[in-house]
């Protein structure tokens, strides 16, 4: 990954106060990520991954440092950034296509126009024939596939993604992984992952960042050399294998 | 099944009223006949007495329930904008519900006459506050993702207004009290922001 990047943290630190002081939530943090790079962060909970998340998506202002998208300074949410959270945040009240048309409507764009990418997208994640189904009427997984789409209806560059697939089961979680590459791959999109799954990170990313926990700061970055597409053979590959077990040790021993 | 239940249950309770009646030789002044409240019924019904009065009922009723809900939407919303002022105001809230309205009927007619004013006051009253305790509840039960989602999307605090806060409100008992809208589960209750302790808690684990 030579590309120039595309969203890059430049010294980003985040404290605030609390009743017993200030908390530095995370501090010095300078990550560059590639145009078309699928990259995770991974970290013990608390270590403020998805706080570190808000802040490329500009959904939070850091109190030091900040975020190059494009090479200029991000100074809110872009609609060039897409969000997927732990939680599919479905509106209850709207079918599958009417929710990933949402960010159409919010845009005020003309919802006509953009029903048949609308489709497309529900049929990529895999969901054609429940546009017209309510959240409450799919699986856990289903309904993660329809924030995906939802997600892409902008064509964003940069897809953020909090945990998307915490909340599934461990078979629904591998499965929804490899969904994941296939949209990704050949999409140009950058990924940027936030997991606490080694093996998921690893088997997702071209890159790892490890964040060590209060402060966050990136205490560890590796490249996952695994030829792509990435399929259930690749778990047993010994790279992957190598990746993971150094991660893993990594972690265990309390960050690098 | 239910329709022949329900009408059964009728039968059986007129049935019981005239048992009642006739064996215990009750005067009218007591308990009246059910055949003598039907013939009276008819009576007012043909002569037009009924309607007259029940074109009053309905006006001050319409009337006062449109008064009431919009009260209730517009300082229910004003309220929710505010956690402080939601906080200060809740307990009041709370404990005005427990007034009962027959308390303050006779007061009403005192302050406002005996016109249609009085009357469509109390039917406003009587709407107003569950109404508001479900505008509040609906608008608070909006969680910290979805207004994530929102703010990610650059949408305007009335787009947030509009597809996020109002909608679930409308879902709220007050608004469809029997059936509530097909996406609607039944299975899970509107979490009440009046038999609630504090807001229910965000859906995202802490992390």
């Amino acid at each position: 990954m030579q590309a120039e990047p595309i969203i890059e943290a430049r010294r980003v630190h985040l404290r605030y106060p609390t009743l017993s002081g200030e908390i530095a939530a995370l501090a010095d943090i300078s990550i560059s990520i590639a145009a078309g790079e699928f990259l995770s962060i991974i970290g013990p909970s608390g270590c403020g991954k998805s706080t570190l998340l808000a802040i490329l998506g500009g959904l939070l202002a850091p109190t030091g440092g900040g975020v190059l998208f494009e090479q200029r300074a991000l100074a809110g949410p872009n609609r060039r950034i897409g969000y997927v959270f732990q939680d599919p945040v479905l509106l209850p009240w709207r079918t599958v296509l009417e929710n990933v048309l949402l960010p159409i409507e919010i845009r005020r764009l003309a919802r006509d126009r953009y029903l048949d990418e609308a489709r497309r997208l529900v049929a990529l994640v895999g969901l054609a024939g429940f546009e017209d189904n309510y959240p409450k009427e799919l699986s856990g997984g289903m309904r993660q596939r329809a924030a995906i789409a939802r997600a892409l209806m902008l064509d964003p560059e940069v897809l953020l993604m909090d945990e998307p697939f915490g909340a599934l089961d461990a078979l629904t979680r591998e499965r929804m992984g490899y969904e994941l590459m296939r949209i990704w791959q050949g999409s140009g999109k950058t990924v940027v992952f936030v997991t606490h799954s080694i093996s998921e990170a690893v088997l997702l990313s071209d890159r790892v960042v490890v964040l060590t926990s209060r402060p966050g700061k990136v205490g560890y970055a590796c490249a996952v050399g695994l030829p792509r597409p990435r399929t259930p053979e690749s778990l047993r590959d010994p790279r992957h294998v190598e990746v993971a077990a150094e991660l893993r040790q990594l972690l265990l021993a309390g960050g690098p | 099944m239910v329709w022949g239940a329900r009408p059964l249950v009728l039968v059986v309770f007129v049935a019981a009223w005239i048992l009642y009646v006739e064996i215990g030789r009750l005067p009218s002044y007591f308990l009246p006949h059910p055949f003598a409240v039907a013939g009276k019924f008819a009576e007012l019904a043909l002569n037009g007495t009924l309607l007259k009065h029940a074109r009053a009922t309905v006006t001050e009723a319409v009337l006062g329930f449109a008064l009431g809900s919009a009260a209730a939407i517009c300082i229910g919303t004003l309220i929710s904008r505010s956690r402080l002022l939601e906080l200060t105001l809740k307990p009041y809230i709370v404990a005005s519900q427990t007034t009962p309205i027959v308390v303050l009927a006779p007061l009403f007619l005192v302050w406002f006459g005996f016109g249609l004013l009085s009357k469509i006051l109390i039917a406003a009253i009587i709407c107003f506050f569950p109404l508001l305790v479900n505008v509040m509840a609906g608008l608070g039960s909006v969680g910290e993702q979805e207004r994530q989602l929102f703010r990610s999307l650059e949408a305007s605090a009335w787009q947030t207004f509009v597809r996020l806060e109002i909608p679930p409100g409308c879902a709220s008992p007050a608004c469809f009290p029997l059936s509530g809208p097909s996406w609607a589960s039944s299975s899970e209750p509107m979490r009440g922001w009046a038999t609630s302790p504090s807001r229910p808690p965000a859906t995202s684990k802490p992390r």
